[in-house]
């Protein structure tokens, strides 16, 4: 389906668009959607029929009361690096460029927290907090993506072993529904200047998060911001097993010492990971480990370094290959200097793969990570990939993100459709483990879908035609 | 010749090498301290993603190659809305980084080849260059009026084919052909004539380098250019000893270092000859003490890179046959031949000069917005965009922005104009020149017919009758530098020896184009001194100032000297005045100039307490000012006996930044008048700052004539000084515009003076020592211009 050129009423929908923001923020020209078209994901390409950049909430509602009388498809969009094609329009329709309303509206220094628009960027909020010695938990991602599409995505930073998940760190919301009125939830909602709290009021900002684009528009967004303790201690460990290095996370992990406990794979320690697969040279270990921890005083940093040796003895005692070593120096650093141009810009991912990169991200319990990596290793091997596999611990619980990020060549078909194939094939393993995907692309919703209890599926739909009964958000991507 | 010039399709592979990730949208840096800017020009304009920095380039590049788009009229103008900056290549790490402009400039070769490119206002540039070797359609012999200067002064420039030089100095079309852009040439040469450096020049036969065709898409005409000045290159070489090339211009710059480069044989033609950006040629020379920098004006500027001197010549090393990755890995930027720290080196060199740096600078420079034809194709755009760049530059508090690139510089000064308070912008060569004493070799300039003589003019005028132009010339100080040097008569000897003072005043009429001449030195400190002030040296670009207040512990000190006459410097003076009526008494008017008299008692008594007394102890004021305004009565009818024409009160001290106009009224008013009353000539009162409040007052004082700066309004001081029978002087800025601003910029104040209804076109205040002597003939230019419209 595409998008009508045309209003009901007979003026061009181009002009009304134009009429709402400008001129010169609004197109339909061949080369301006073109660029919108595709991502990085192997998610096939397809155009928008308009694009708009909006600068203020009563553009936005404007533009959505036109698409629910033209019943005109409304993605929204900040940089589009979602890894999962969300943002890839299923129907055409109007892209809704949003990196202009990118104005840091409050950063309440004493409250810890700080209230953005979706355009703003992580280098932007990054720049801002540190003149406050604040930080935020930013995902190895491209600084130049948007905070809040991160958060409501349930996107995963560097302070997830402290703080939890980004989606965790939203504290109010102001949205504008698909259908064009504007609402708020949380504290925000109680008083326009408070921003602090979600709770104890009903959550409804489960209505925005994890739905990709497809409840409403975010306008503002309330999220947590922490003080940045002076003291960084990165704890590096490597494993020749999988399974030794579980051990290592789960035992550490209780002590909550970290801000970040992560394990990556040896081929995702590369810089960049090889493509196509190569295997690792022998004797490097198969999996290595960060943990970053900040500390106030040197008395807690050695505390914490107490822990963290008492937890490399008891697991070297068992037995197991877990060694103190180095981590690879440029990797280490994309990895705990955030935001990070190194990771941001792709080097580590897609260097030597190509333009295209996707991965089975998933939320994944712990003890299962060891038989799904062995798994996907397999698949990833005989797809001629590399099983560029990370490991992250989740704050106080253990289960976490188990992620393989993926790069492959985009010149031919061919190459596009083996990875998407190797990484469905990936994700359905970990489905059966009680893995969860997060940011799916259609296909990983599908896979969801077809395993759901009939109950979610059918709350999930009574839910989008409650809010979106044109189904014009970003339709098609949750796939119902 | 066979060359390496990428089609789009031999890019196909790095097209594909983009994720679309975004990273080059902005430049983002983890610091510590993070910091983040916006990097890509066309992204800040237009928004859109296809806009933005590679990411969106390399959209059009993928779209075209797969046939999805096509490449009709919308996207070719897209695609030449881009800067060729690099800015976005900068923050690119992946394996296409190294051709990301080949990318771009390969999608614009691929419009010219299929007839859709260059844009309509391109294509009269391009045509220029294929007609006459040049992108300002302009004839071949205009290629040297710059050195016309020369040619009337000591040292004419040589032309290198006829005799033999180790320097060839490539020009450049902006800087040849552009009015603006002649300064660049011009202060070169000057500095390579103080330096005695041995050059030469194309003349008439220097060649457009190339670099627009380039950046259009016009390969075939920048082949033929390139061929042809390397065939030059390489005779000059044999014949005529050329070792090094310097240019100025940042686009020959990076044409001949790094485009001509893509020519098989580049090497051999090029052997033996050296490329060097003309900055980086005097930091050697700093580097090896051979680069004597002298202190300037003190001021604060900020540096602009340009991106062809800059990020453009980054050096990019790929591994070619996979010994180190993989075949076709790019393995990391070598930034040895960019120029980012010479020219802050320099900056830092010259005495004076207080370089502070903007948030993006060096490899992360933001664009000034007038590069890859954008200044032809989108001209408001890259004013909107210099506009963002000057502001950024004045958040450092700088008062000049300084680069090293014609259009920089050119594009740059659209910008601070559009931001209306503008910083100025200059050439660091430009500095140099002004921080290098020596004979730069530059002539006089000539002076255009008249009908009214110009004492008569002056005199006319001063009577409030009518004349044939207004008089142009300066009513304040014009000690300056170049003055200086030209006439040979310089300061501290100038302060003192009346044939100094005389000759160095002459020179006004001589080279300035002023067509009436000041006697009494060079400062306003005449009747302070006889009055006992203790004076700092002065210094060639430092005239003398007040240092120590006779009567600053109390007035018991307080005296009117019977011998004040022949105190100080008022014995020079008077032979100066026979000197100089002597010589153009019956040509030109002469005036004599000291501080006023109420100027002189806060001077007497120091300007703060002074001020103080006004408020609190207003008999000690009126005290003090009894005894400088006899003095000032006796000096002013002493200075008409001496022969001058009318005589010049500076009464800086009572602005209105120091006082309020109740205050003026109440101190300054009665005494002016009393002056005013009591002497048998012209009067004309200068004050300094926005003097809107007391043009009334002071035009109610009973002077001919009131003198006042730029930042009052012309208009309104001419309604009022006219309906009093007064007539105005000024009021081009002497800091902002004259010191620091370019010559266009002195021009169009003046025309705006004129067209406000100046009576005398005059600088608004004393002339800044360091004023290049070229801004300062612009009020002659104008007016001259003017009245021949
Ligand atoms: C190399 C790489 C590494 C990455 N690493 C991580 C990581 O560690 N952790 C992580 O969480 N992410 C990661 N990401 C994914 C992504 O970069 C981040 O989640 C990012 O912050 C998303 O921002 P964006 O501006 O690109 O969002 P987009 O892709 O533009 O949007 C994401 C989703 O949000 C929706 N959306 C956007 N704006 C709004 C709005 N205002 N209202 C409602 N819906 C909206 C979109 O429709 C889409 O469904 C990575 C990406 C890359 C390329
Ligand atoms: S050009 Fe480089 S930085 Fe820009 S989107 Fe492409 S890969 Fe990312
Ligand atoms: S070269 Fe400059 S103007 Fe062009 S896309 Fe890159 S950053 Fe933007």
């Amino acid at each position: 389906m595409t998008s009508p050129v045309d209003t009901i009423d007979g003026t061009s929908i181009i002009d009304e668009l134009r009429e709402i923001v400008g001129e010169a923020s609004a197109s339909s020209a061949k080369h301006v959607r073109y660029a919108y078209s595709y991502d990085m994901s192997f998610v096939l390409p397809k155009l928008p029929d308009f694009v708009v950049m909006p600068t203020t909430v009563e553009q936005i509602q404007a533009i959505m009361r036109l698409a629910n009388r033209e019943k005109i498809p409304v993605v929204p969009y900040t940089a589009g690096t979602n890894i999962g094609g969300l943002c890839i329009p299923e129907r055409g329709g109007i892209l809704m460029d949003l990196k202009r309303m990118n104005r840091i509206i409050e950063i309440d220094d004493e409250a810890h927290y700080a209230v953005i628009e979706p355009g703003v960027t992580h280098a932007m909020l990054a720049e801002a907090l540190q003149v406050f010695d604040l930080r935020f938990g930013w995902p190895v991602g491209p600084p130049s993506a948007s905070v809040a599409s991160c958060a409501i995505s349930h996107g995963i930073g560097g302070l997830n072993a402290r703080y939890g998940l980004n989606s965790q760190e939203i504290t109010s919301m102001e949205v504008v529904l698909p259908t064009g009125e504007l609402v708020r939830v949380g504290s925000c909602a109680i008083n326009g200047e408070a921003w602090h709290s979600l709770l104890p009021l009903p959550q409804l900002d489960g209505l925005f998060k994890g739905w990709l684009g497809s409840s409403g528009v975010i306008t503002k967004l309330g999220i947590g911001v922490h003080p940045t303790p002076p003291l960084l201690k990165v704890f590096t460990v490597s494993c020749a097993d999988v399974h030794d290095m579980y051990s290592y996370m789960l035992n550490l992990s209780k002590y909550e010492i970290c801000d970040d406990l992560t394990a990556v794979s040896w081929w995702l320690s590369q810089v960049p990971i090889p493509s196509p697969y190569r295997p690792k040279p022998d004797g490097a270990p198969e999996f290595f480990s960060f943990a970053n921890t900040t500390s106030w005083t040197e008395k807690e940093r050695e505390a914490k370094e107490e822990i963290w040796q008492m937890v490399v003895d008891e697991e070297q005692a068992k037995g197991t290959s877990l060694k103190v070593t180095e981590y690879p120096e440029e990797a280490l650093r994309a990895r705990t200097e955030l935001p990070s141009q190194i990771v941001g810009s792709t080097k580590n991912y897609c260097k030597e793969g190509g333009a295209g990169i996707s991965w089975p991200g998933t939320f994944t319990p712990a003890k299962k990570w060891a038989p799904v990596y062995t798994d996907w290793k397999r698949i990833l091997i005989d797809h001629n990939l590399s099983p560029a596999v990370r490991m992250s611990m989740y704050r106080g619980v253990h289960y976490g993100m188990l992620r393989a990020m993926i790069p492959f060549s985009k010149e031919t078909p061919e190459a596009i459709e083996n990875a998407r194939h190797a990484i469905v094939e990936c994700l359905k393993v970990d489905l059966e483990h009680g893995g969860i995907p997060y940011k799916p692309p259609v296909d990983f919703a599908i896979e969801i879908n077809k395993r759901v209890h009939p109950g979610y599926l059918d709350l999930l739909k009574r839910v989008k035609h409650l809010l979106d009964p044109n189904d014009i958000m970003n339709p098609g991507k949750l796939g119902i | 010749m066979d060359w390496n010039i990428p089609t789009l399709e031999e890019l196909e592979h790095s097209v594909w090498r983009c994720t679309a990730c975004g990273t080059c949208k902005t430049a983002y840096d983890y610091g510590p301290p993070a910091t983040n800017a916006d990097i890509c020009p066309a992204g800040t304009e237009f928004g859109f993603e296809g806009y933005m920095a590679s990411k969106g380039k390399i959209a059009f590049a993928r779209g075209i190659l797969t046939g999805e788009l096509e490449l009709d009229q919308d996207l070719v103008d897209a695609i030449y809305k881009c800067t060729l900056c690099g800015g976005c290549q900068n923050q690119c790490q992946l394996d296409h980084k190294p051709v990301i402009i080949e990318m771009i400039e390969a999608m614009r070769r691929r419009a010219v080849e299929q007839g859709v490119g260059p844009l309509p206002s391109h294509k009269i540039i391009a045509q220029s260059i294929a007609t006459y070797s040049n992108p300002y359609q302009g004839p071949r012999r205009v290629r040297t009026d710059w050195t016309r200067a020369f040619r009337k002064g000591s040292k004419p420039i040589k032309d290198i084919q006829k005799e033999a030089a180790p320097i060839l100095y490539f020009v450049g079309c902006t800087g040849a052909y552009n009015q603006a852009g002649r300064v660049m040439p011009t202060a070169t040469a000057s500095v390579f004539n103080k330096l005695g450096i041995d050059f030469g020049i194309l003349g008439e036969d220097e060649l457009c380098c190339g670099s627009t065709a380039m950046r259009l898409g016009e390969v075939d005409t920048f082949k033929r250019l390139a061929e042809a000045n390397l065939e030059t290159f390489q005779r000059l070489h044999r014949d005529q000893g050329v070792e090094t090339i310097v240019t100025s211009c940042a686009g020959c710059f990076r044409a001949l270092h790094k485009d001509y480069a893509l020519a098989v044989g580049y090497e051999e033609a090029m052997e033996g000859i050296e490329v060097v950006h003309v900055v980086d040629y005097f930091h050697r020379l700093l580097q090896e003490g051979d680069l004597d920098l002298q202190a300037v004006e003190p001021r604060v500027v900020t540096y602009h890179d340009p991106c062809h001197t800059g990020r453009h010549m980054a050096a990019f090393s790929v591994d070619e046959d996979g010994s180190t990755q993989y075949p076709g890995a790019y393995l990391g930027q070598d930034d040895a031949e960019c120029v980012y720290d010479a020219p802050r080196a320099l900056l830092e060199a010259i005495p004076g000069v207080e370089l502070r740096e903007m948030v993006r600078i060096r490899a992360n420079s933001y664009c000034c917005g007038g590069g890859g034809g954008v200044m032809t194709g989108f001209g408001e755009w890259a004013t909107k965009n210099a506009a963002k760049r000057i502001a950024e530059g004045e958040e450092t508090g700088a008062q000049e922005m300084v680069t090293i690139c014609p259009f920089c510089r050119n594009n740059l000064g659209e910008g601070a104009k559009r931001v209306g308070h503008g910083t100025p912008v200059r050439d660091l060569t430009e500095l140099i020149d002004e921080a290098l004493a020596g004979e730069s070799g530059l002539g006089k300039v000539s002076k255009g017919g008249r009908t009214m003589k110009p004492k008569e003019r002056v005199l006319e005028r001063l009577a409030g009758r009518a004349v044939d132009k207004t008089p142009v010339g300066c009513t304040t100080t014009y000690g300056m530098v170049d003055l200086m040097e030209a006439c040979g008569a310089a300061r501290p000897l100038a302060d003192t020896d009346p044939v100094a003072m005389a000759t160095l005043a002459l020179a006004g009429v001589e080279h300035a184009g002023f067509e009436w001449v000041k006697a009494m030195g060079w400062d306003i400190v005449p009747m302070s001194e006889a009055f006992g002030c203790a004076l700092g040296e002065p210094r060639i670009d430092m005239q003398y100032s007040i240092k120590g207040h006779p009567l600053a512990e109390g007035l018991d000190a307080l005296d009117y000297p019977a011998d004040f006459l022949t105190r100080g410097r008022f014995p020079m003076f008077e032979e100066q005045f026979r000197i100089l009526k002597d010589r153009v008494g019956e040509e030109y008017a002469v005036y004599g100039e000291t501080e006023g008299p109420f100027t002189c008692a806060a001077n007497l008594v120091g300007t703060e307490q002074f001020m103080r007394w006004t408020a609190k102890e207003p008999e000690k004021v009126q005290q003090v000012l009894e005894v400088t305004k006899n003095a000032m009565i006796d000096v002013i009818k002493w200075a008409f006996a001496q022969g001058a024409d009318y005589f010049v009160m500076a009464e800086p001290s009572s602005g209105p930044a120091l006082m309020s106009p109740r205050s003026w009224e109440r101190f300054v008013k009665p005494v002016i008048t009393e002056v005013a009353a009591a002497v048998d000539g012209p009067l004309v009162l200068h004050i300094c700052a926005n003097t809107d409040k007391i043009v009334p007052l002071m035009c109610d004082t009973g002077v001919a004539g009131i003198s006042i700066e730029e930042k009052a309004d012309m208009k309104y001081a001419v309604e009022v000084a006219e309906r009093a029978g007064v007539a105005v002087f000024g009021n081009v800025a002497t800091a902002t515009t004259m010191f620091m601003g370019t010559p266009e910029e002195v021009y169009d104040e003046s025309i705006a003076a004129l067209e406000a209804g100046t009576h005398f076109l005059t600088p608004g205040c004393g002339i800044a020592p360091r004023s290049p002597l070229e801004n300062v003939r612009q009020l002659r230019k104008a007016r001259d211009d003017f009245f021949s419209r």
